[in-house]
């Protein structure tokens, strides 16, 4: 005879461990209390705190590359000699090193020989005097 | 426990975590016999089941009302033990019908399972429909839900319930009947 399911019994074939439902809403509650810090939370967390200065070095990184701007070197003589030679002391810079910042096509020994023939009493002195500047605080 | 006054519980942040007491309380045992019939397992229920009160825990803010309460908490439920489900098998890798036999397995091994012989085979026959039918056989046979009710759970179509729950019968029923 064939079976239809009005022919068996409703009725529920699994069963829990004993006193399982009473144990059950506790055990929610607990989990609920302690929040469960999960690989997902833990990552939003950071990328919470990291994601504006890495957006912000990469739009800064993007502009720089997009509209690159020389260095404007006209400001450099609105800058007093005296404020130059301060940074240059404070920055510990030595004779070697500035010669190195130089333009190479400058040629600072340009002149520097022409000291060693000087006579220092003869009648070019006059010439020399009359070429620099004695009021200058660096003679 | 009037479901009005959970309602009114866990919709005042005051009273919310007394509300969600109240509901776990109330709902719990529907919610883990509707899981268990899907998951087998007694652990992996008591695990699911967890899962979606703290769910619903987490969305209580979201409860509007414009639904019953029973309706959301076991969409909720529906939708974890669907995807539940899913994430077995993909896990897997392998076929449908080697979870089937995976979950047949359970049953056999269990020690928390009671059933008779015909109980026995019908739960195992129930195991080779699709999720979603066996979820909504389940809804209208074992816990005899209107198919409205099941309508507005699943978001499917009171019609299309209807032809699932039909064909899920006569397929029900072959398969008791090859012996």
């Amino acid at each position: 005879m064939k079976k239809s399911l009005d022919d068996i019994e409703k009725s529920n074939p699994f069963a829990v461990p004993d006193r399982y439902f009473e144990n059950l809403t506790s055990r929610i509650q607990t989990r609920i209390a302690v929040p469960e810090r999960t690989f997902q939370s833990e990552l939003r967390f950071i990328l919470k705190w990291a994601i504006a200065p890495v957006v912000l070095a990469a739009f800064f990184i993007a502009y720089q590359i997009a509209d690159p701007k020389p260095v404007d070197s006209s400001f450099l003589s609105e800058v007093s000699n005296e404020d130059i030679i301060n940074y240059l002391e404070q920055s510990g810079i030595g004779e070697d090193e500035l010669v190195m910042l130089l333009d190479p096509e400058t040629d600072i020994s340009m002149g520097l020989d022409q000291l060693d023939h000087l006579d220092l009493d003869g009648p070019g002195m006059d010439e020399l005097i009359n070429e620099y500047d004695l009021n200058s605080d660096y003679l | 426990m009037e479901e009005d006054f959970i309602i009114s519980k866990i919709t005042d942040p005051e009273t919310r975590s007394y509300g969600f007491n109240l509901l776990v309380k109330h709902y719990q045992e529907r919610v883990y016999w509707h899981v268990r019939k899907m998951v087998i397992d007694h652990d992996d229920a008591d695990d699911l089941t967890q899962e979606i009160f703290i769910k619903i825990w987490n969305n209580l803010e979201k409860f509007r009302g414009e639904s019953k309460l029973f309706t959301w908490i076991y969409r909720i439920a529906t939708n974890e033990c669907l995807n539940y489900l899913s994430r077995k098998k993909r896990r897997f890798f392998l076929p449908i019908h080697d979870l089937v036999e995976e979950l047949t397995q359970k049953m056999d091994d269990s020690p928390l399972m009671t059933g008779d012989e015909i109980q026995m085979k019908l739960q195992k026959a129930l195991l080779r429909l699709p999720d979603k039918q066996r979820l909504v056989f389940n809804m209208k046979y074992f816990e005899e839900l209107k198919f409205e009710e099941i309508s507005l759970i699943t978001e499917t179509s009171v019609g299309a319930l209807k032809a699932s729950y039909h064909h899920a019968v006569k397929k029900i029923e072959d398969l008791l009947n090859d012996d």
